[in-house]
């Protein structure tokens, strides 16, 4: 089937890339939404731009929309989004990395029903550390670039999701922290996944941290040959 | 214990989506489980329990591979259909369906004679729903039937996706039935 992936570049999104290609699905076009408020609901913000250094990376044609970002308009400008992809290239559905957000996956399927989309979260429920696991078996590099929670201090910024890190974060699900981030306690950007045709240097980046929370903003990438 | 879960999806996508978190619950739930997928599963013997996935909300193949499932209605064990499981499970027993969207939390009443709680919130991601047949409503949405059974057998219809946020109902059922 001829699909659009909603693409945030972080770890599910690709994730959900790569399996919506091992099942044989033709990925017509990556689909982002850019929010201009980083305190948007329903999409991914921090490095948001940079989607499009990653899009060239994969090899994929990326469509985009900017969104205000505000929680009663983001929905109207995903359907915007997604009716666009349809007559640009085609598509049939979308897939989709969501996995816990009941919140994120009404809003998405309200919005495919209402155009005749097939949805696809192919990593719906699935188990987070077995998720983390299975991103460093497959060979993504993912770098942290949002900590929104206690026990993920500065240190994180920056920090690759090796197999350290991994068990770090599933050993702090103990206190409460879910290990792949689903709590929006951590926000991730990927460098390189299977089926990339470059992988992505960030060259210039800076954290930014206070009150318990931050982001590692990227200021510059480039693109490597795999 | 063995459950066999039969896969309704007309894509191998859906089913990381609709059939694994179910194959989960029912391991969690003490079942040795193995995976079916509609037209290739012929009958389910030596199985104690046979679980019905769920399917994209596009997805209505599983409307035309209802003549591979008949063997369902005299299965001895325990079956539980979700969604379009529950759908496939009330055509068997006479009932039809009609065109009702509901996509989100959703709240169920319960029926007084019914094992489940009195009221409790469910996910909802149909748009076909289901009346008439054999079937007894458990428990109901305020657009329809949301959770049914087959009167004398211990087979059992949600409609709504358990797996989303109400495991404990499959477990509770999976072990009730055991």
């Amino acid at each position: 089937m001829r699909l659009g992936v909603l693409f945030s570049g972080g770890k599910d999104s690709c994730m959900a890339l790569h399996l919506t290609r091992e099942t044989g699905h033709d990925i017509a076009c990556l689909l982002t939404v850019l929010p201009r408020n980083p305190e948007s609901f329903l999409f991914h913000t921090p490095n948001i731009d940079w989607t499009a250094e990653q899009a060239k990376a994969i090899g994929v044609p990326h469509l985009t929309v900017e969104s205000d970002g505000k929680k009663e308009s983001e929905v109207e400008d995903l359907r915007r989004l997604l009716a666009l992809a349809q007559e640009r290239f085609g598509i049939k559905g979308v897939a989709t990395g969501a996995i816990e957000s009941v919140y994120q996956a009404e809003r998405i399927q309200r919005v495919c029903a209402a155009l005749g989309l097939w949805v696809f979260n192919p990593l719906w429920k699935r188990d987070q550390t077995e998720h983390l696991r299975e991103l460093l078996t497959l060979g993504f590099e993912v770098l942290v670039v949002g900590v929104f929670a206690e026990h993920l201090d500065e240190d994180w910024l920056g920090r690759r999701l090796d197999s350290p890190a991994i068990e770090e974060l599933i050993s702090l699900a103990r206190k409460g922290i879910q290990p792949a981030g689903e709590g929006g306690e951590l926000e991730t950007f990927v460098l390189f996944a299977p089926g990339w045709r470059q992988r992505i240097q960030v060259t210039d980046c800076l954290p930014e941290f206070s009150l318990g929370s931050g982001i590692l903003a990227i200021h510059s990438v480039r693109r490597l040959p795999p | 214990m063995k459950a066999l879960v039969i896969s309704l999806c007309s894509e191998l996508l859906s089913e990381m989506e609709f059939v694994t978190p179910l194959v989960r619950i029912a391991r969690h739930s003490g079942y040795l489980v193995q995976l079916g997928r509609v037209g290739e599963v012929t009958h389910a013997r030596g199985f104690d329990a046979v679980l019905l996935s769920g399917t994209a909300l596009q997805d209505f193949g599983y409307l035309d591979q209802m003549g591979t499932l008949s063997w369902l209605r005299d299965f001895p064990g325990k079956v539980l259909g979700v969604c379009a499981g529950m759908q496939v499970l009330a055509l068997l027993h006479g009932a039809e369906l009609f065109d009702c969207e509901e996509i989100g939390m959703t709240e169920i009443h319960s029926e007084s004679a019914s094992p489940l709680p009195e009221r409790f919130e469910v996910y909802a991601l149909h748009r076909k729903a289901v009346r008439g047949g054999k079937l007894e409503v458990l428990g109901s949405s305020a657009r329809c039937a949301q959770v049914v059974k087959v009167p004398g057998m211990e087979h059992f219809g949600m409609l709504f996706h358990p797996e989303v946020r109400n495991p404990e109902l499959v477990s509770a059922l999976l072990g009730r039935l055991k």
